[in-house]
């Protein structure tokens, strides 16, 4: 067998992968010779921090490593997929600056360093799972954003909620991976492949191939959270420590779906009308749970499901004839819009539960923004931007969908989903109401921990979602 | 070396929010850094209504830097101009927003930085809305004026305020989200997104115009609002802070009525003549719904509010005429009614600051112990009514003759909406202004504030200004109505010719719209 070379293209990619894993290896290492939570601390935002300029020289172009010799390669990178990847990286980054603390310091700090190496470690599961070319290097990504999920869901190992999000996710997630690597074994086994090609040789293999693509399709819509597939996000994202919930809702939505248009399993399967419904589905489902929400922690993760609505609406222009590089300039906008909005909705939502003693109810924030202003505000600016009004990013991503969707000629399917839009702003201007117009109510003032750092932090995803609302040509497409 | 004026006027509001929501200091002191913001966007709207040039026909001020690539749709730009249809309201948001300031301290006492924040957004909201030359910056502008005015009515509005602000939100955002969707097939079958290149053409398939009309005009007739989408009307009015309301009749409302002119007649000449009919009976029903309703008002802020119903039924009118005296009467209607509207709403606002009630029957004999709120309420009555001699008799003549000249039994059935008026307002003259001082705190009124003067005198010298020399709001509106009244004319000369033998409804031109 001769041995493999690693060529520069190689290191390029795997650099960033190197950084963050280095460091959580580091963080570990540290811990077990002489613990200094603060070293830990830094270490971990250093090594994100570095695995995000390492990422910067792959924008330029396409970039394809760990060839394996039959043609495909394991890792593939193209600016938008390396967009996406900073994006994982900082949201990673905004989680650990947000946790610090507060989740890095819960039990006395006894769990910071496990915080702090699956932190690093989740970012690079999504990575992989974003440049994977290959089934072994998905699978390998998804288990590796998940794992640590699971983990990081439960860090808060007294309170039932944290608990209960870690199960709920761990179980279920399980049978998504169960799904994801049978249905891998079936494509493998009706078209001997195991890169993009497998899927898409897979219409015509038989029907093996079709129960294998059905398989692969659930597993990744699981992850993504669409509808029907959705009923552990409320759950989920509410018992799950903010600082966790942000990175879940903007990472793994990025890596699922880039996922789902990088394979496409089942793009002719369902066809436009098809996704189109699935689209359609999920916002039906999501908005109508969602009206009834009294929760802003919970109205924000089903508000994070109808927008995976919209998202599939993208598919369905794809699979009507939109061309391929525009739906990729769609779902990319669509995903950092998206995921900027949530991680400055739930960091700002993080800092003012600390003065609720950790609860986001409606009736605890009831007035909040008067008494919080800037962080009010920053909220306010992320739910405008989640519900699309124009001048944030929100705005221009549904735009962009919805100009898909009528290039594609799916008029009814565009009304539909405009008017469907108009029922999310339905809770969304409750929640504004809750936070602006209603009195607060006469509460003693908690005890809340000294942290300058986190609200200047959140300045960057706030001020990125009106710059990207204004000029949206600086995402590479 | 006008490009900079455009711009300009949708900058200094946005930069006065900006510098008035970050900068640190007192109230008052951000109070007068607002209104020094306010007074300069005024200067610049005036400037724009004086430099504009009468005689040359389009868009004037032109200002076009690239903006940014659309899918489908070459690229948009940040395209701004003012041309007849916009002049004067252009003039008549900038010149309100000082007024509003001016009133503020009467009514909000809390949360001034915020309150002032949103005042000068929305005016760069609603500038922008009228000089916007390109569909996604219209959108945007559009979009951006709704806001303020959602967090103005919630915060500082009356008891009933979140109902009213969620509903007057939610409805506007059914026509403004259906009207993206007209605008992004309208967008994709031209390629541009440039309202003058899209103007250019002619050549836009009827079906297309059919369906970007019905997009389009839905949303700007929830916002005129055209009966029966006005429900929502009564409600943000009554609940809204007096500089809420003012803005609200004097400019949001126009929105409505400029985007029927600019796109339902400008773009989709053909659209407009086939849904002309149907618009005409709503103008008709909203002037006499309108008037009758607010006849059996027993609230000031709400008889106000409806008459702006009946108000902007006789511009609908107007605008479906198709001809261009008509068109002219609807354009300077709109201007006048957000003077006249805007003046009462103040007026409204005065008076309840100091007695803290709007029931008709707790006023009564103010001529007596108010005269200075006695004497802008006259002129402002009388303006709202057409008297001659003030502006609203020009607008409203201008509209029963242009008119006459087509609808004849329209005109008439208007006419009636003129007496109407008469009587529900005149009526409300004589029960605030005379008869006995019913209540003992009537008596002991304290004199209007400079303020409440800075506000007033204004708005009712350019009442008694347009209505006796109304020339140069007519010169500058003419070329733009004429123009108009021309792109409908071949449309209307088929609807006839096809009337004769079979139903006109056939799609000319069979083009395929993706």
């Amino acid at each position: 067998m001769q041995a493999y070379a690693l060529t520069a293209a190689d290191w390029a990619l795997a650099a960033p992968l190197l950084w963050a894993s280095g460091a959580a290896v580091l963080v570990l290492v540290l811990d077990a010779l002489r613990p200094r939570p603060l070293l830990e601390a830094f270490l971990a935002l250093a090594g994100l921090a570095g695995a995000a300029w390492s990422c910067l020289p792959l924008l330029a172009g396409e970039t394809t490593g760990f060839g394996n010799g039959a043609g495909s390669s394991m890792l593939h990178a193209t600016p938008a997929l390396t967009a996406l990847a900073l994006l994982c990286f900082g949201a990673a980054f905004l989680a650990g600056v947000l946790g610090w603390r507060n989740l890095a310091c819960y039990e006395g700090g006894r769990h910071a360093t496990a915080f702090w190496s699956l932190l690093l470690i989740t970012p690079v599961g999504m990575v992989v799972t974003l440049w994977a070319g290959h089934f072994a290097t998905l699978f390998l990504g998804i288990e590796t954003l998940s794992l640590p999920l699971y983990v990081l869901a439960a860090l808060r190992r007294n309170e039932d909620d944290s608990i209960e999000a870690g199960l709920k996710y761990f179980l279920l997630g399980a049978f998504a991976s169960g799904f994801l690597v049978f249905g891998m074994a079936l494509l493998y086994a009706a078209t001997g492949r195991m890169d993009p090609g497998a899927v898409a040789a897979a219409g015509d293999a038989g029907p093996l191939a079709v129960v294998g693509l059905g398989m692969l399709l659930v597993a990744v819509l699981f992850k993504l959270a669409a509808a029907p597939f959705h009923l552990w996000v409320a759950d989920v994202y509410q018992g799950s420590p903010t600082p966790v919930t942000a990175l879940m809702a903007t990472g793994t939505k990025a890596a699922a779906a880039a996922a789902l248009l990088r394979w496409a399993p089942g793009a002719d399967l369902l066809g436009a009308d098809g996704w189109a419904f699935l689209a359609t589905l999920t916002l039906v489902v999501a908005n109508l749970t969602a009206l009834n929400q009294d929760n802003l922690k919970r109205l924000l993760a089903l508000s994070g499901v109808a927008h995976v609505g919209i998202l599939l609406y993208a598919f369905a222009a794809r699979a009507a004839g939109v061309a391929s590089a525009e739906s990729w300039s769609i779902l990319t906008y669509y995903l950092v819009a998206y995921g900027l909005a949530a991680l400055t909705a739930f960091g700002a939502l993080e800092l003012l539960e600390r003065h609720t003693g950790g609860s986001s109810d409606g009736a605890v924030l009831r007035g909040i923004a008067r008494r919080q202003p800037f962080l009010g505000g920053l909220l306010a600016l992320a739910i405008l931007s989640l519900a699309g009004v124009p001048v944030t990013a929100g705005f221009l991503a549904k735009y962009f969908v919805f100009v898909g969707l009528l290039q594609g000629g799916l008029v009814a399917w565009a009304v539909a989903g405009v008017l469907l839009t108009l029922l999310s702003f339905g809770y969304y201007l409750r929640a504004l109401v809750q936070l602006f117009m209603v009195e607060p109510p006469r509460a003693r003032p908690v005890p809340v921990p000294e942290d300058s750092l986190a609200p200047v932090v959140l300045l960057v995803p706030a001020a990125l979602t009106v710059v990207l609302g204004l000029w949206p040509g600086i995402l590479p497409a | 070396m006008y490009e900079a004026l455009l711009p300009l006027l949708v900058a200094v509001p946005l930069v006065g929010a900006l510098v008035v929501l970050l900068a640190p200091g007192s109230d008052r002191s951000r109070s007068r850094v607002a209104m020094l913001f306010a007074l300069a966007t005024a200067v610049l709207g005036i400037l724009v209504f004086a430099c504009f040039d009468a005689r040359q026909p389009g868009f004037q001020f032109r200002w076009d830097p690239d903006w940014f690539p659309l899918p489908g749709a070459g690229r948009t730009h940040l395209a701004l101009g003012v041309d007849g249809l916009s002049v004067l309201l252009v003039a008549l948001s900038a010149v309100l927003m000082p007024i509003v300031l001016a009133v503020a301290p009467g009514h909000i006492h809390h949360r001034v930085r915020e309150f002032l924040f949103w005042a000068l957004l929305m005016a760069a909201g609603m500038l922008g809305t009228f000089l916007a030359l390109d569909l996604v910056l219209f959108y945007v502008f559009w979009e951006l004026s709704l806001i303020p005015l959602y967090f103005i009515i919630g915060i500082w509005g009356g008891e009933n305020r979140i109902y009213a602000t969620v509903k007057f939100v939610l409805y506007t955002l059914v026509g403004s989200l259906l009207m993206l969707v007209g605008l992004i097939r309208v967008a994709l079958w031209a390629g541009t997104t440039s309202i003058p290149d899209l103007l250019a053409r002619d050549d836009m398939p009827r079906e297309l115009q059919l369906f970007a009309f019905f997009c389009f005009g839905l949303g700007f007739l929830i916002k005129v609002p055209a009966f029966p989408f006005h429900t929502w009307l009564p409600d943000a009015h009554v609940q809204a802070p007096t500089g809420g309301s003012v803005i609200l009749a004097g400019v949001m409302l126009k929105m409505g009525t400029y985007g029927l002119m600019r796109f339902g007649l400008q773009m989709f000449p053909a659209a407009a003549v086939a849904w002309a009919p149907w618009l005409l009976a709503l103008g008709l029903v909203g002037i006499l719904y309108g008037s009758l309703v607010a006849w059996a008002q027993r609230d000031l802020k709400k008889l106000v509010a409806y008459s702006s119903v009946a108000h902007l039924g006789f511009v609908l009118v107007g605008t479906f005429a198709f001809t261009p005296a008509a068109l002219q009467g609807a354009v300077l209607q709109g201007l006048n009614h957000g003077i006249s509207t805007g003046a009462l709403f103040l007026l409204v606002g005065v008076i309840y600051d100091r007695l803290h009630t709007r029931q008709l029957k707790d006023f009564g004999g103010l001529a007596r112990t108010f005269p200075d709120f006695a004497f802008f309420l006259v002129v402002a009555t009388l303006a709202s009514v057409g008297l001659p001699g003030t502006n609203g008799f020009v607008g409203e003549a201008l509209i029963l003759f242009g008119t006459f000249a087509r609808h004849p039994w329209l005109a008439g059935g208007a006419a009636l909406g003129v007496v109407l008026g008469a009587v529900y307002m005149l009526g409300m003259v004589r029960q605030v202004l005379h008869g006995p001082v019913t209540r003992e705190e009537n008596r002991r009124l304290e004199p209007m504030k400079f303020r409440e003067w800075f506000a007033l005198a204004p708005l009712a010298a350019a009442m008694l200004w347009i209505g006796l020399y109304p020339g140069p709001c007519l010169d500058r509106t003419r070329l733009a109505c004429e123009d108009l009244a021309q792109r409908v004319a071949p449309w209307l000369e088929q609807q006839k010719e096809a009337a004769l033998p079979a139903p006109p409804l056939t799609p000319l031109e069979p083009e395929e719209v993706r």
